[in-house]
């Protein structure tokens, strides 16, 4: 992605990041919060370019030998961190401080990016406070977060924050449109990704189709009151396979439940899968409002818990169990 | 890029490029040799980041046609150049990322890696250096490295803090438990001076160095420290940071002072610390210095045995008795850098560091600190 490109999506972030270097008033650390896909790994490259860049003119200038080598992310003074598994552990922060305890192979500044900060576990986010607590010369920190109240306040008030914001729903929606996505698949991926980018690369899964048809029949399954557990057993084993497809299946079956609650609450514009009413209208008589709520908090902390080791096809067995909980007037 | 050189000569030179060389880093560049072809030289650079080397082949076997750069796999490299036939290696550049290498009757092609990804280093040399002998220099690092921290929780101790006053050199080690310090005269007065130099680096440093006459020139800097020995130059990453003042921390009066055999005190000490619970390495010994005269190395480990050693110093002993506890660890490794055969150890009381020094070991010290027993 070219800096021109990059400054016109994030308009705000590039300004002050800009403005601030201009007027010399640098921060140590960086908080860098926004949804997947707001560019904000490409702005730290940018922001990375602006310090080292060695065109006087135009910073960065995206062409001299340190701004090519930091678009290839293999300057020596740029060090980035990315969770190996599915958490940035204390023993990636150790290295970094190791890396940056010592002086810079090339002169100029040295830039660390942690990326997916807010997936830090409490170990790594305290050797990282102590870290920001010397501030070092020359040494510029960004962490990349979805959330920043996950980190320690004790980081976040040692860092400045700067929002990158996401794209309005309607804007994904016709821009998938425009793309020629089929409307409710389009309303879906809209409502869970809030890029357009991320919205095309979740449509584009090679199994998202049989995702939906498992949420489906699965809600089907349910309006007949057949064991959720036993019929997708083989299901579940083909299609869904590793945390990120747990993940997508997830988001599909949190939006049908949404709809749900919206039927519940007689609230008919804007449903996702209108196509659906029917077998909607058969759960319905059995759940409450609360029980429908109570179940969307069980896919979110489920949704919360795949971050972690847990047993995955367990967990998914407990949340259809409760699934097939009904009220007792029958 | 086309030349022609000796086989040998360029395996020599590759060996001791090998030393920086990367097998484990984020980018793949650093597992590249950096060859630059001039007119009438080669040029190699390896870096691992921590450390760097350039090193420049003059050769009368070379032969250039056309002068090039090109960033070779570095493992590969080394190990066909080994393997290859015959006197002659001739080397070419098929397109941007292919390099033929022919000799005798091999013809090798090897992918190439993209040297715009390669680091820009420094190896600016100074005006103002310090030019010590190699066997000097070589001294005063297997003296003191030894004694670095390996554990990172203070990453400054990892290091050597190198000291220039005036005309003086001295390099000061310590993990907080024990320390090394080794000072040598310079020829010339230079401005006061001081780099943290990690340890590892120097004992990178001391495989190149030969054991001759010649000298090396080391070049300071804030960010870097430069070696040159003859064709290499090399570099340093330093450590950031203030290095602690230990000056304080060495004792000046002793009012014990027992002269030891070196060899007779570390074999004792060796096997008293046989018969340890803890892994060997670390075995806590005693000494005892008797109304006598005569000093007792114990070592006692209740469910496996008992050690006394008796030591006769070899001089008068200076002082009252005494009974201290430390680490055998420590103290082999300290007595193992003295060049001479007698050791004078200096106390100043049984829960104070005590200090070894030695005859014809001019300007060390090796202070250890004591451990309490009960």
């Amino acid at each position: 992605m070219t800096y021109e490109t990059l400054k016109a999506s994030q308009k705000e972030a590039i300004k002050i990041l800009e403005n601030s270097y201009a007027k010399k008033r640098l921060s140590h650390a960086y908080i860098f919060e926004g949804e997947a896909g707001t560019k904000k790994f490409d702005t730290a490259l940018f922001f990375a370019s602006l310090l080292l860049c060695s065109d006087a003119n135009k910073k960065p200038c995206g062409q001299c030998h340190h701004c090519r080598r930091i678009q290839h992310q293999t300057h020596p003074n740029l060090y980035i961190v990315r969770p190996a598994k599915r958490m940035v552990v204390k023993d990636d922060i150790q290295e970094l401080q190791k890396e940056f305890n010592k002086t810079a192979l090339e002169d100029g500044a040295k830039i660390y990016i942690i990326s997916e900060a807010d997936t830090m576990n409490p170990y790594a986010s305290n050797a990282l406070l102590k870290f920001l607590e010397e501030p070092h010369d020359n040494i510029y920190g960004i962490l990349l977060v979805k959330d920043s109240t996950k980190l320690l306040p004790t980081i976040r008030s040692r860092s400045q924050i700067i929002n990158f914001h996401s794209l309005p729903e309607i804007t994904i929606y016709e821009n998938l449109i425009e793309q020629g996505f089929d409307p409710q698949l389009a309303r879906l991926a809209s409502a869970i990704h809030h890029t357009t980018d991320s919205a095309e690369a979740f449509l584009s899964l090679p199994n998202v189709y049989d995702l939906i048809d498992i949420v489906y029949a699965l809600y089907e399954d349910l309006s007949q009151q057949k064991p959720l557990i036993l019929t997708f057993e083989k299901e579940i084993f083909d299609v869904v396979k590793n945390t990120d497809d747990y993940q997508a299946l997830l988001d599909i079956m949190m939006y049908y439940q949404k709809d749900l609650i919206y039927g519940k609450m007689n609230h008919h514009k804007n449903l996702i899968f209108d196509d659906q009413q029917a077998i909607m209208e058969t759960i319905l008589p059995h759940k409450t409002k609360a029980m429908l709520l109570e179940e969307l908090q069980h896919m979110l902390s489920l949704k919360n818990n795949l971050n972690f080791y847990i047993n995955e096809r367990l967990a998914f067995d407990n949340l259809l169990l409760a699934l097939e909980r009904r009220t007792n007037h029958e | 890029m086309r030349f022609e050189i000796n086989k040998d000569k360029l395996l020599y030179h590759l060996i001791v490029a090998q030393k920086a060389l990367s097998n484990k880093t984020p980018n793949p560049a650093l597992q590249g040799i950096k060859l630059d072809v001039l007119k009438d030289k080669l040029i190699l650079t390896t870096s691992n980041s921590d450390i760097s080397i350039k090193i420049t082949v003059e050769d009368a076997s070379l032969n250039v046609e056309e002068e090039g750069a090109v960033l070779i796999p570095g493992k590969y490299f080394i190990e066909i150049v080994r393997k290859l036939d015959g006197q002659l290696v001739q080397m070419s550049h098929l397109d941007d990322n292919l390099l033929r290498i022919e000799a005798d009757h091999s013809d090798i092609t090897l992918n190439t890696l993209e040297l715009d990804d390669y680091p820009n280093i420094a190896f600016n040399e100074k005006e103002n250096f310090v030019k010590i002998n190699v066997r000097t220099l070589k001294t005063i690092i297997r003296q003191t490295a030894f004694a670095t921290s390996t554990i990172e929780n203070r990453p400054i101790l990892t290091g050597v803090n190198l000291k220039i006053d005036g005309k003086k050199l001295t390099g000061v080690a310590t993990d907080s438990y024990r320390l090394s310090q080794k000072t040598i005269p310079l020829e010339e007065a230079y401005d006061t001076m001081q780099v943290i130099v990690p340890g590892k680096s120097l004992e990178e440093l001391m495989k190149i160095l030969e054991n001759n006459q010649d000298h090396v020139e080391i070049h300071f800097d804030q960010a870097r420290v430069l070696f040159k020995y003859n064709n290499i130059l090399f570099v340093s990453r330093l450590l950031e940071g203030n290095y602690p003042e230990t000056s304080k921390l060495i004792p000046q009066e002793f009012p014990v002072k027992i002269k030891f055999n070196k060899e007779t005190l570390i074999t004792a000490i060796e096997r008293a610390s046989l018969l340890s619970s803890r892994d060997g390495h670390n075995a806590i010994v005693k000494l005892d210095l008797r109304a006598d005269d005569i000093v007792e190395i114990t070592s006692n480990s209740p469910e496996i045995g008992r050690v006394l050693e008796e030591v006769y110093p070899v001089d008068e002993v200076v002082g009252s008795p005494i009974k201290i506890a430390f680490s055998s660890k420590y103290i082999l490794e300290a007595l193992k850098v003295f060049a001479s055969s007698e050791v004078t150890v200096n106390f100043t009381g049984e829960i104070r560091p005590f200090i070894i020094t030695g005859e014809y070991d001019e300007d060390m010290l090796q202070l250890i600190l004591p451990v309490k027993t009960d």
